[in-house]
């Protein structure tokens, strides 16, 4: 269990924000990160921004965290789109890569293979193998069926598997 | 816990722990939060420069028939009480812009209004997509940034999209078939088509000294779209199919 992300801490009705943020910011930037993100300190800090206007109308405090996460794969989704689309701007370094060169070599294949996965794909295994998320919050996360989650997972792993085969 | 299991964990973890921390992180927090803070102060005050030259107006004119001038009018639909804060405001001075409705949807028998709000900061116009609830309610998707610099010539963009709340991708969000197209001021016209090559229907929302807002509808999947900016002269400056 990641214990900085994965477990709902307990969040007071005045200092909790404060508390969220020291505890999860940089969870939540790596999550950015390795979502693909080129800019994920920007994405957590718009996304605690969000928080923050939002905080006295969350239902509850078991609800900070998830709209965190939800917020952050969002965004990463966005800017994912958004460099897409605008083709003519110079393009910025790919961070992944300059990232992954510092890799393991063992630890470098499957990264390698993890960023060959569709997009759905290596969201649902990042937040089940680094943030140690169960089906029921992958699904709350990504707006989709638990169902959805199971047969992503399976097609994502046996996707790693042949690519790390090969 | 098999082999792949713990290769994949093992180089998630190590990945991220390349990632350096940032040391300023609750500062830089703290100045967003001021910025977002001011921005309803704008707005406001753009707000009563509407309401001043309304009663400027009508002074002026002594009720004979006077322009309608700048308009606010509340959606219609669902009310509750957090309804009041959706006022469209139409701005005369152009210098800021909205907030404009683009769109409304209804999730689990909520309705959603999306707007679309432009203010000026001390560094530069900032721009956000929000969509808006009763206040019990939130919806975790929404855009915002600053306008950019655009690039005085090529190979420097001149056109920015963005999905309307669809942050999961092509075709995604409660409003799929919408997308926002920003240009330079330098563009004058702006024509979108879809993948299939059939036009798009587009409508100017707002222009700030700083951009120039188009909504295009698609009325259907933006897969595969293109896009034709051109400026005063009809001289194309940016073609491009996504």
């Amino acid at each position: 269990m990641n214990t900085a992300t994965g477990q709902e801490p307990r969040v007071d009705e005045h200092a909790g924000f404060d508390a969220l943020f020291d505890e999860t910011f940089e969870p939540m930037k790596r999550l950015a990160f390795l979502l693909g993100a080129d800019d994920p300190e920007n994405i957590a800090q718009e996304a605690f921004v969000r928080l923050h206007g939002r905080w006295s109308a969350l239902a509850g405090p078991d609800k900070a965290l998830p709209y965190l996460r939800r917020t952050v794969v969002n965004l990463s989704r966005s800017r994912l789109r958004h460099l897409r689309v605008v083709r003519r701007a110079p393009r910025e370094p790919n961070r992944d890569m300059a990232s992954a060169e510092s890799l393991a070599l063992a630890n470098r294949e499957v990264w390698d293979a993890l960023a060959a996965l569709t997009r759905r794909q290596r969201q649902v295994l990042v937040l089940r193998y680094w943030l140690d998320l169960d089906q029921q919050a992958i699904a709350e996360t990504l707006g989709i069926a638990v169902g959805t989650v199971k047969a992503t997972t399976n097609q994502a792993m046996a996707a790693l598997r042949k690519a790390l085969e090969d | 816990m098999n082999d792949l299991d713990d290769r994949l964990r093992s180089t998630l973890h190590e990945l991220a722990g390349t990632v350096p921390p940032s040391p300023h992180a609750r500062a830089d927090l703290a100045r967003r939060l001021t910025r977002r803070d001011r921005r309803p102060m704008l707005v406001a005050a753009a707000a009563m420069l509407v309401v001043a030259t309304v009663v400027v107006s009508v002074a002026v004119t002594h009720g004979d028939d006077p322009d309608p001038g700048p308009t606010a009018t509340a959606p219609s639909g669902d009310h509750g009480p957090g309804w009041s804060r959706m006022t469209t405001t139409k701005l005369p001075n152009g210098d800021l812009a909205g907030p404009i409705e683009l769109g409304r949807f209804k999730d689990h028998d909520v309705t959603y209004v999306v707007m679309l709000s432009v203010v000026a900061m001390s560094d530069g116009e900032h721009w956000s997509l929000e969509a808006w609830g009763p206040p019990d309610t939130t919806w975790p998707t929404g855009y915002g940034n600053l306008v950019p610099t655009w690039p005085a010539e090529a190979p420097g963009s001149v056109v920015q999209t963005h999905p309307v709340l669809g942050e999961g991708g092509i075709d995604s969000g409660p409003l799929s078939h919408l997308m926002l197209f920003l240009t330079s001021p330098a563009v004058t016209a702006l024509e979108v088509r879809r993948g299939d090559g059939q036009p798009v229907t587009v409508r100017q929302v707002a222009k700030t000294p700083g951009a120039t807002f188009y909504l295009a509808d698609f009325a259907g999947p933006t897969a595969g779209f293109g896009y034709t900016a051109t400026d005063a002269a009809g001289n194309v400056l940016e073609s491009a199919i996504t």
